[in-house]
């Protein structure tokens, strides 16, 4: 059986240890679009983030956060200086075919080659679909 | 620089509308796409080359944020290209829109696919302006920390969270690439956020 009382005292000590040990092998987290915190500082926090807010407003809101994210914007800031790698468009344009790419049409939107056999198998099975109807019994 | 003004260099890796200039320069771009396209279709095959070349960072920089791995953002870039190459008779509106959704996709597909044990970035690939060895060495562990954070995040929070912050978008942008409302963006970007901030904070902040 579950103790509560110990899953609560248990929580600072699992947050250390998933700050410590964030693993890929952890479940994902679930995409579900419900209603985010509602604190005054967490709004701040999002509004600065966001572009919307001011960095006063967020850090006077949550300084610790504001410090946190503006380390990790850092990282960021490197990250978007990367480029793709530079014989990138040489292997590409290396695995391509030498083909010119040709539109895929439906085969409903191809043109239809009339040819006798075409046109017999088709008056055929426009007579045997006759028959069938006219053959069909009616209730009334 | 501060961070006042953050998120920043958003006009760095923009692929949407967000004002008349812009909108004025995505015109061009796109009357640009399509002559080279209709190029392609009519034969020189080579001028896909500047389709690639226009798009491949951007790109690249989606997919090595989604990814974590150099080799795989690398691989997903050129099986979409490739992919857009046969199909490039098909494009209708925005190549750049076009395209960006075959990677986003690839990417995610890559996702539901694998479980990756290890994640970092190719230190070749990423320029380093610290002085010290020390700063490097702090560096490379958030580096480490945070693509494990990433990892664990939904694949829809982490591709909204990447292109927010990583690759620098705005909301709007956002949207359009991915066919979304800004609202709903913004939800998976402050979830992501405080997902992020659980896993991290203690450490870092």
């Amino acid at each position: 059986m579950l103790n509560h009382q110990d899953a609560r005292n248990g929580d600072d000590s699992v947050r250390r240890d998933r700050a410590h040990n964030a693993s890929a092998d952890a479940p994902a987290l679930t995409d579900r679009e419900v209603p985010l915190g509602s604190g005054s500082g967490s709004a701040a926090l999002h509004a600065w983030l966001d572009g919307e807010g001011s960095l006063a407003a967020a850090t006077q809101a949550d300084r610790r956060q504001v410090e946190f994210w503006s380390r990790m914007n850092s990282e960021f800031e490197v990250r978007r200086q990367v480029g793709a790698p530079a014989d990138l468009t040489q292997s590409i344009m290396a695995a391509l075919p030498d083909t010119v790419p040709q539109p895929l049409e439906s085969w409903w939107m191809r043109p239809v080659t009339v040819t006798p056999a075409v046109a017999l198998a088709a008056a055929a099975g426009l007579v045997a679909l006759g028959a069938a109807l006219a053959n069909t019994p009616r209730d009334r | 620089m501060g961070v006042e003004g953050y998120p920043v260099n958003e006009s760095s890796t923009k692929l949407g509308p967000v004002n008349t200039t812009v909108q004025a320069a995505q015109a061009d771009q796109l009357e640009v796409d399509q002559q080279i396209i209709a190029r392609v279709l009519a034969g020189k095959r080579e001028d896909f080359a500047l389709l690639i070349t226009r798009y491949s960072d951007p790109l690249y920089r989606h997919a090595l944020g989604m990814t974590g791995s150099p080799d795989v953002a690398e691989d997903i870039l050129q099986t979409s290209f490739i992919k857009a190459y046969h199909h490039l008779a098909e494009v209708r509106g925005r190549f750049d829109a076009w395209v960006f959704r075959i990677v986003a996709n690839g990417c995610k597909d890559w996702l539901k696919n694998i479980r990756r044990t290890h994640l970092s970035y190719d230190e070749d690939d990423q320029p380093s302006g610290f002085a010290t060895p020390e700063e490097e060495l702090d560096r490379t562990e958030l580096r480490t920390d945070l693509d494990r954070a990433l990892a664990t995040l939904a694949p829809s929070l982490r591709e909204a969270f990447v292109m927010k912050h990583v690759e620098g978008r705005s909301y709007e942008e956002m949207a359009d690439l991915l066919g979304t409302t800004v609202g709903a963006l913004k939800m998976r970007v402050h979830r992501a956020r405080e997902a992020l901030q659980v896993l991290l904070e203690e450490k870092y902040a």
